[in-house]
């Protein structure tokens, strides 16, 4: 007779060994890449490449879901497998000051160092790569295919790039050579050695800064600030073009207060001609339950970067609301953009029509 | 005598009978369980799943109490102090229900792992209370007296909470109710009385002000429903159902994208919008067009939305277009949206080159594995009903069905800025190709098999991650525990595998019940308390001819009814519920074991039925693998009775 205790060791045993199966023949479908900036530590790996620094053990695998010590080695899930390739405008991303107008090879690979809880690509960014349905895109295939498509530029987006690391660098110095440029669409947090070897690659960058505030990080997005605005202040020596994203989560993010420090800051750090995009917040993921930015809180913060003298400052996701680029010096509308399409634009110089005042970004 | 003597409840100067302390307490317990069940329901946002644990949870832990595992006696002093407990327990789970949004992030949801948990807190020691009460009753009462009066007592409660339903009466007329009917218990005992009071009168005043904790911002009312909670912000521009945003006034690139792709394919004379969602100011640009909105929902339902169903909409009435106003199906309310036979019945109410359409709110970059099953069982589904099936992936995933040939819209006629400025720039031919790809044979949605309904319980889970082999696994060993702890005795093993059938036919029957109307958060009490009478009326029956055998083919018949038949009336679901309630009284009154035991083996039964036919039979295997089941599971006592290895009763 079996007993009650012996029943539910089995059932114990069972339970992990099932999961052993489940795990090992998904780890059968990749194939590995050997991943950079980590080190030895007590016989473990550390990952040295975000502010999170995982200590693995072997078979452990990092918070972002792709990095693992596989025999002492850290090697990473997410190379050359995408799980969404789609052709962009670059409005999308959104980048105004970078070839408007022009269409993006969007590329993006399962995989986050953060665990924002209003994520609209949860079901990439909250996996690994060994769970999503992926197809084989070696860097020089995806420049072949952005060429193809008639792209201007090729994107690294939809999850968090800088944990697909190695691939990144490697497509990007592709498709650099190809004549693309190079758009990373991030959240910033990386340690800086790192994030300063991929920025020699990339041209744009649209960084997300998802408030001003160090508990409203911990609590919505389970990062930090402070690695953030280091990278946005590296960006820009670098000579990268940055963008800056914040959404306004209503209840999280929306305090008017924390949106003037925050424009300050960008004045004050990265300089008044940083473009700065308001995005709305539509109810996704672990914040369902929320309600939609109100268009007047958008227009609040827009005011309140104007008068801190920000000189470009858009209204993302909001119909109707500021996102034509005028002239800072003479008020002329210099691109007219209706959603996602761009009506009228400098190309070429990127100066004023009027004034002629050189106006910064990538055209 | 010490049995007695604890069981001597006064009330100036007369003791209270056993029974009657059971129909007191019953009355309590049941209208309790059906308050928890709903405020549950309003903090998990309608979520069924959920449902079926907290009813799993409740029972489990009232055959753990009926057993007395852990009381063996009581004294006259501890039974007064677990009346009060009673009371005073329940009215913490209340609070403390609408407690735990307030510490969540504002607009979070709740986890599995925390919805167990805050099941388990508030609705464990409430009916673990219950159980004992019903324990106690029967120490000094014949057994089958205590069933018939406790069902009795279960019967008034659920015709109290009906009331109070039918009426749309705050939960708080009726949790006083509960309280005042439970004072005379307590009536010779000044300060536990005095305690009692305070309790009625604290959450009388608290009431108002706690259900308000449930929301993350400021609600002006709250209304009790037939489909759930509903909630409304000050200026009435937001409405919640069931702690979910219905509609707001701010317009958004997936609600035009629903819209106006299906009215740019033909401008239509008439439109019939099948709940409002705030839809139905983007149809109102149409100019000279005739708009239906219909809501299913009373209190939904305004100047400009029409309380009905489509079924009774004239016959003769034909649109141009039918717009479902809904989001991707994360519950059987929803889900009853999508299966064959609403979508034939929108079908009925086309004009011949009408187009009936839908969208999901999710993110097209890119579609996860469950996601992808939901969006393919839809598409096969509506392709089983229409000639010609259509989706646009833009903000969300739009689907598009007709009789008709139709192309995709490349503009609208009315101004819509997200739609035109922002979604159709942002689609490449290569994407709508690729969601219009023929795929894999997919598996037809039916009431009878609601399979996209085990895809939105494994979409709640990944969203979590948590692996569904572990909510398997969990549930196997507390089946096994519960079979263990209560099924030791032929009779008793005879009688829980006949609470097996119960549990499992109620809850499949509410399920079915929640797919053809979706009204479960009010109907909920109507089956408890056809359930309760077939107790009492079968409580009567001397007669053993009411064996396993006749809960086996009623079982069996009855679902197959139901199987064949899903559009019978609203009575005939509450008789059959009744008629199950009626055979399995009957057989445990005349069973000879002893009351108690075999009431925890009934219940204990009825959890096991309730687990496995909610969560998984049903979603994964339809009333076909729920029939097997049954067959199974009450051959059981035959097979124990051949092998004669169990000990007699």
């Amino acid at each position: 007779m079996l007993s009650r205790r012996t029943l539910i060791k089995y059932l114990g045993i069972l339970a992990g060994a099932s999961h052993s199966v489940l795990a090992t023949s998904q780890a059968d479908k990749k194939t590995w890449h050997s991943a950079k900036y980590w080190r030895e530590e007590d016989g473990a790996v550390r990952c040295q490449l975000c502010p999170h620094g995982c200590t693995l053990d072997t078979g452990k695998t990092g918070l972002c879901r792709t990095r693992k010590n596989v025999d002492g080695q850290l090697v990473t899930s997410g190379y050359a497998n995408p799980c969404a390739v789609h052709t962009d405008p670059i409005e999308k991303k959104p980048l105004y000051h970078v070839l408007p107008g022009s269409s993006s090879y969007s590329i993006g690979i399962a995989g986050c160092n953060l665990r924002c809880k209003n994520c609209q690509n949860y079901s990439m960014s909250q996996s690994s790569p060994l769970e999503t349905d992926n197809i084989y895109l070696p860097p020089e295939d995806a420049v072949a295919n952005a060429i193809e498509s008639k792209c201007s530029s090729i994107a690294f987006t939809y999850a968090e790039p800088v944990v697909w690391i190695e691939y990144v660098q490697d497509t990007a110095e592709l498709a650099r050579k190809a004549g693309l440029k190079t758009v990373l669409v991030t959240s910033g947090y990386i340690n800086q050695q790192p994030f300063k070897e991929l920025c020699a690659v990339i041209d744009c960058a649209h960084i997300d800064l998802k408030s001003f505030d160090e508990m409203v990080y911990r609590n919505l997005n389970a990062g930090s600030i402070t690695p953030v605005l280091k990278s946005l202040t590296n960006a820009r020596e670098m000579g990268v073009w940055i963008e800056i994203v914040n959404l306004i989560v209503p209840s999280w993010s929306d305090n008017m207060e924390m949106i003037r420090k925050m424009c300050k800051w960008i004045k004050d750090e990265l300089g008044e001609e940083t473009p700065l995009h308001f995005s709305r917040f539509f109810p996704m993921y672990k914040l369902a339950h929320l309600y939609p930015t109100p268009a007047e809180v958008i227009q609040k913060a827009c005011r309140i970067a104007k008068e801190e003298k920000l000189q470009f400052v858009y209204a993302g996701n909001v119909p109707d609301l500021q996102s034509n680029t005028t002239c800072p010096s003479c008020g002329t509308i210099l691109i007219e953009r209706q959603g996602y399409k761009v009506k009228n634009y400098i190309a070429g110089t990127g100066s004023c029509f009027s004034c002629k005042k050189q106006i910064k970004g990538i055209w | 005598v010490r049995e007695q003597k604890a069981m001597a409840i006064t009330f100036y100067g007369r003791i209270w009978q056993p029974a009657e302390i059971a129909f007191i307490t019953g009355l309590f317990s049941a209208a309790a369980q059906v308050v928890y069940l709903r405020e549950l329901f309003s903090i998990f946002t309608g979520n069924e799943f959920t449902f079926s644990v907290s009813m799993c949870c409740w029972l489990a832990f009232t055959a753990i109490g009926c057993r007395g595992v852990f009381v063996k006696k009581c004294t006259y002093a501890s039974l007064h102090l677990i009346l009060l407990l009673h009371l005073l327990l329940f009215c913490t789970g209340i609070i403390l229900i609408r407690v735990f949004p307030l510490v969540m992030k504002p607009g979070e949801q709740f986890s599995p792992h925390l919805a167990g948990l805050i099941i388990f807190l508030t609705i464990s020691p409430v009916s673990f209370l219950s159980g004992l009460l019903f324990r106690l009753c029967t120490y000094n009462l014949d057994g089958t007296r205590v069933y018939r009066w406790d069902n009795a007592g279960n019967l008034a409660g659920f015709s109290l909470i009906t009331i109070c339903i039918l009426f749309t009466i705050p939960h708080r007329i009726a949790i006083v109710s509960m309280i005042f009917l439970y004072l005379p218990l307590l009536v010779n005992h000044r300060w536990k009385l005095g305690l009692a009071v305070m309790v009625l009168f604290s959450i009388y005043f608290l009431d108002p002000v706690s259900a308000r904790w449930k929301y993350h911002c400021t609600i002006s009312s709250i209304e009790y429903g037939r489909s759930g909670e509903i909630g409304k912000s000050i200026d009435g521009s937001t409405v919640w159902l069931n702690n979910t945003i219905y509609k707001t006034n701010i317009t958004n690139g997936h609600i035009e994208q629903a819209v106006h792709v299906p009215l740019s394919i033909r401008y239509p004379g008439s439109v019939l919008l099948v709940h409002d969602n705030g839809y139905l100011n983007e149809i109102r640009k149409y100019k000279n067009t005739k708009v239906h909105c219909i809501e299913f929902e009373p209190l939904l339902a305004d100047s400009e939305c029409l309380c009905t169903t489509p079924e009774r909409i004239p016959e003769n009435v034909r649109y141009d277009a039918i717009i479902l106003g809904s989001t991707i199906p994360q519950n059987l309310s929803e889900g009853r949206m999508f299966t064959d036979h609403f979508f034939k019945l929108m079908k009925s109410k086309l004009n011949e080159k009408g187009i009936f359409s839908f969208s999901f709110n999710v993110n097209t970059a890119y579609i996860d594995k469950n996601t992808k099953q939901i969006i393919e069982i839809t598409k096969y589904t509506l392709k089983n009903c229409f000639n010609y099936v259509k989706l646009f992936p833009g903000e969300g995933v739009t689907f598009l069905s007709s009789d008709h040939p139709f192309s995709l819209p490349d503009t609208s006629y009315v101004p819509a800025s997200y739609y035109n400025d922002y979604i159709l720039p942002g689609v490449s031919s290569e994407m709508v190709e690729a969601f219009n790809r023929d795929s894999i044979k997919s598996m037809v949605n039916k009431v009878g098999h609601p399979v996209l309904l085990t895809s939105s319980i494994n979409r709640y889970f990944q969203m979590f991650k948590i692996p569904a082999i572990y909510i398997f696994l969990f549930v196997l060993i507390a089946l096994l525990v519960l079979i263990r702890l209560f099924w030791q005795t032929k009779d008793t093993i005879s009688i829980g595998t006949t609470g097996f059938c119960c549990g499992l036919y109620s809850i499949i029957l509410m399920i079915l019940y929640q797919s053809q109307f979706g009204t479960l958060y009010s109907a909920v009490s109507m089956f408890m308390i056809s359930m309760s009478t077939g107790f009492i009326t079968g409580s009567f029956i001397k007669s053993d001819k009411f064996n396993d055998t006749i809960v086996l083919v009623y079982t069996l018949l009855s679902l197959l009814l139901f199987r064949f038949f899903p559009g019978l009336p609203e009575f005939t679901w509450y008789f059959s519920n009744m008629v199950m309630g009626v055979i399995v009284a009957a057989q445990i009154v005349n069973s000879k074991e002893n009351m108690t035991q075999l009431n925890a083996a009934d219940i204990a039964g009825g959890v096991a039925g309730i687990l496995l036919g909610g969560v998984y039979i049903l979603p994964f295997f339809g009333i076909e693998g729920v029939l097997v089941m049954v067959f199974v599971v009450k051959v059981l006592p035959f097979f124990c009775v051949w092998r004669g290895g169990i000990k007699p009763s």
